[in-house]
Order: C-alpha cells, then structure tokens, then sequence
C-alpha cells in the first residue's frame, strides 16, 4: 500500500465518521515515540557495551602496570596497587549510583572492582604467608568474595554484582571440592571433575529459570545457554570412550538431550534447542565411530551418520518454527 | 507464605544442588575411615637421589643393603642421606630405625598389604576452575594408604613435597609381616 492509497483509505475513514483527527494524531504519536524509544534503548545499550569494554581495557591496563612494575614495589604497595584498587573502585561504584543517570557508569566500575578483587585477596594472602595455591586458600578466598558480592547484591541489586556472585559461587563450589578431594586417590579424577561440571551446569539452568521473569532476561539466557552447554558436555564426557565406557551415561544421554530438546519448547528458549541438537549430533558421531566404523567400515557408517544429522538439523529447524518463534 | 516459597523453588534447588553434592563427597571420603582400617605397618627410606633408589631392597624377605655406582665427579654430598622409617598406619606416624634393626624384620615387598592396602600417590587433582589457580595440584608429590573407596594421606617423614618427585626421596620398601615393628601396632621400646 502506498501512501497516497494510505490517504485515500484515511479519508474515506473520516467521510464516514469511523476515526477523529484526535485519534489520528494520537496513534501518530505513539508510534512516533515507540520509535524514539526504540532508538533511546539501542543508544543506551551500546553505551552501557562501550562501558563495560572501558572497564575491561582500565582491568588490562592495571594489571600491565603492576606486572612491568612487580619487582620494585614493596608489599604494602603491592597490596594497595591490587586490592586497594578493587576497593577504590567499589566505593566509586557506590558514589556514581547515587546518581540514577550515572548508574550504568557506576556499573562499569563496579565490573573493575570485581575484576581485580581476586587478584588482590591472593596478592594479600600471599604475602601474608599462605600458600594460594593451595585449594584451602582459593576456598577461602573465593568464599570471601562470593559473601561480598552476594551482600552486594542483596542491598544495592545491581545484576553485575549477581554476575559476579554466580562466578565466585561457582570457584567456591570448585576449589572447595578440591580441598575436600585433597588428590584421594580413591576418586577418579576426570570422573569427579565431571560430575561437579554437570551440578554446576544444573546450577545455572535451574538460576536462569530462577531469573527467567525477574530482573534480567539476559542473565537468564546466558545461564540457560552456559547450564545446557555444561550439562551435556559433561554428560558426553561421562559416557567416556570405548573400551572404557560408562554404560549407563551412554545409554541415559539420548534421554537426556531429547529432554533438553522438550524444554526448548516449554521455555521458548532457543540456546536448548541449539545445543540439544549440536550435542546430539557429537552423540551420533561418537557412538558411530566408537561401535560402527569397524563393523559397518568408516565410509558407510560417515554415510548413516550423515543423513541422521541431517534430519536432527531439520527436527530443530522445525522446532523452532513451530513452537519457539511463534 | 506458601506462595512466595513456591516462586523460590528454583533458586532452592538451584542452590542445593551443589551444597548436597559436597556433603556427598563428604561422606565419600571421610564415612569409610569408620570402617576400614589399615592395620599392617611398612618400612620405607627417605633421602638420597635417583641413584640410590636401589639402595635398599627386599631379599629373601629380609632388608638387604646394594652397592651403589655413581658416575665420575657426581656430587653425593649434594643430596639428603638415606634414612630407614617405620611408619605406624594405626597412628599414623612415622619412626626412625636403623639398618640393623630393619634387617631383622620379617618384609613383604609386594605392593599390596596382605590386607589389600597399597601405598600410592596423590592424584593431583585440581578441579576445573583451580587448575587456572594451580590448586591442588601439590597433592600429586603426598603419598596415601589406600584400598578400594578408602584412601587416608600419610603423614611420611620428611614432609612430602615437589622434591618427592624430582629426588624421589620417598621409597616404599615392604610391609612388615613380623618383627618388633609387626602387624598389631605400637612401636615397642628398644
């Protein structure tokens, strides 16, 4: 429809005594302003991506300095240059939200400090004695961190601070196991290190689906995306590989990714369906070479796994069309 | 009330997850010590370096001294002497006894107990996020007393470390079948 047809419809509306030039001029102005919106959220967004890179590049650079520098600071002057500038730039934070224009700004700061926190509590423990690398230290650490983030969180509800608690929970949850384990050699070591992958990938589903309707959809995503990419990853890992396999998770895992794949539809989440049809696809290709390549030989069993691809590349196409973008 | 513990129950999983999964490790690793025990003590050297590994050996079931040859112009004097110990697996604790006093225990030199414990090393394990930290990984150089789920780290003197590895300082000799230092635990007074 053109424009002049979009008159003659408007005019002939009005002939009739169907619209009112009020009612034109507010549906003008509502559209009007969607779009100025529109354009407003898309400045915002790419000034709050510009921050946050500043805030990044500010990380790099402070940690370049301290490195070139390492070897004629004494350890007070270590301990400020680190931790004390994460500290700085928390209490910058602080300052900046009080204003609401500045809040992404403080924001940004708030990403520096969180950056650079690590980094100085093992600069500080370290000269203090304790031997960081140890798991008891990092536990120690990472649990310091973890409270102050979580209370952050808690009072100023910033998402950066929930991001940030989300990482040191999950190095709390890792190096604290580690303590535990101690090197016992009565565990195995990649089965162990597989299992905490797969809680911890469970963690973050069930903390996006937790987020999903509440302060941001974005962090619901990336932990939907992170849990299921974990989730299955650790899955696969745990099937193991022939002669060493394990039964039962080779068995389990077509189970787990179809639902997985179910889940997509229930959520209307695409990162379930994306990675539930990328790790079935590894799946096929596994189990084909691991039983098939030296019964079938390696050209037909390509073959057979192929067209199976093929049709889970179209199962998730439809999927999507069908139920997700719908 | 109810409804608002309704809308946590994502976030209550969520967390507990995890929280279970390390109370599971937990008992994993510390229930079977009320179980199991280890009752057979073992003689081991300390000290020494590469070449004297073969210093001291089990024949005949009995504590046997070997020459050692060292290249030309080797520095010896470089490295820890190499010292006998008994270690009490009951107490775990660790004394030391001279050669003479070895050579009258009754040795096994296989690498598992008759009472199926072995004596092994760390697994060195880091985990996933503390492998970028190097945590954990000094585990690999601590030696344990295990026997399938049960596992306990071994007090050993010296105090194990990376100079386990690369001296390979601490060398299981055999377990102690009978003698003064035999099978039912205390060190007697000599």
């Amino acid at each position: 429809m053109d424009k002049k047809e979009v008159f003659q419809h408007i005019s002939r509306l009005a002939q009739e005594g169907l619209v009112t030039k009020e009612e034109l001029i507010e549906v003008y102005l509502e559209a009007t302003e969607k779009g100025a919106q529109k354009s407003l959220t898309r400045q915002s967004r790419l000034s709050t991506i510009l921050y946050f890179i500043g805030g990044t590049i500010v990380f790099l650079g402070i940690i370049i300095l301290i490195g070139q520098n390492w070897h004629t600071l004494n350890d007070l002057t270590k301990i400020l240059v680190t931790l004390g500038s994460a500290l700085a730039a928390f209490y910058v934070g602080v300052l900046f939200s009080r204003y609401e224009k500045l809040d992404t700004v403080a924001q940004s700061f708030y990403f520096i400090s969180g950056l650079v926190a690590p980094i100085g509590l093992n600069v500080t423990f370290d000269i203090a004695g304790w031997t960081v690398t140890g798991a008891g230290t990092q536990s120690f650490i990472a649990a310091i961190l973890f409270t102050m983030y979580l209370t952050s969180y808690i009072f100023l509800r910033k998402i950066v601070f929930m991001i940030f608690s989300i990482s040191f929970g999950t190095w709390l949850f890792f190096s604290f196991s580690t303590y535990l384990i101690d090197g016992n050699p009565a565990l195995d070591t990649w089965r162990v290190a597989g299992y905490r992958c797969l809680i911890a990938a469970l963690t973050y589903i069930f903390l996006g689906y937790y987020w999903r309707e509440r302060e941001s959809k974005v962090l619901s995503d990336w932990l939907y995306g992170f849990g299921v990419m974990g989730f299955l990853g650790a899955a696969l890992a745990l099937g193991g590989w022939s002669p060493q396999q394990n039964i039962f998770w080779e068995l389990i895992f077509p189970g787990l990714v179809f639902g997985i794949i179910f889940l997509s539809v229930y959520l209307k989440n695409k990162s379930f369906l994306v990675f539930g049809a990328l790790y079935l696809m590894a799946y096929i290709i596994k189990i084909t070479s691991e039983y098939f390549s030296q019964s079938l030989g390696w050209p037909l069993a390509l073959v057979l796994a192929g067209f199976m691809l093929m049709g889970i590349g179209y199962f998730a196409f439809y999927l999507n069309q069908k139920y997700i973008k719908s | 009330m109810r409804k608002q513990f309704k809308e946590n129950i994502p976030l209550i999983i969520g967390l507990s997850i995890p929280a279970l999964m390390i109370v599971f490790v937990a008992l994993s690793i510390y229930l079977p010590t009320f179980f199991v025990q280890p009752k057979i003590n073992f003689l081991y050297s300390s000290g020494g370096d590469y070449y004297s590994a073969s210093r001291y050996t089990v024949r005949d079931h009995h504590l046997a001294e070997n020459e050692i040859r060292y290249p030309e112009n080797y520095a010896t004097a470089r490295w820890p002497e190499v010292r006998l110990f008994v270690h009490d697996v009951v107490k775990n604790t660790s004394r030391e006894i001279t050669p003479s006093e070895a050579q009258t225990l009754y040795l096994d030199s296989q690498t598992e107990s008759p009472d199926g414990f072995s004596v092994v090393s760390g697994s060195g394990d880091g985990g996933l996020i503390s492998i970028f930290f190097f945590a954990g990984i000094d585990s690999y150089y601590q030696k344990y007393i295990k026997r399938g789920n049960f596992s306990r780290k071994l007090n050993l003197t010296p105090d194990v470390g990376r100079d386990n590895y690369y001296n390979n300082q601490i060398r299981f000799i055999g377990w102690i079948i009978e003698g003064a230092y035999g099978q039912k635990g205390s060190f007697p007074t000599y």
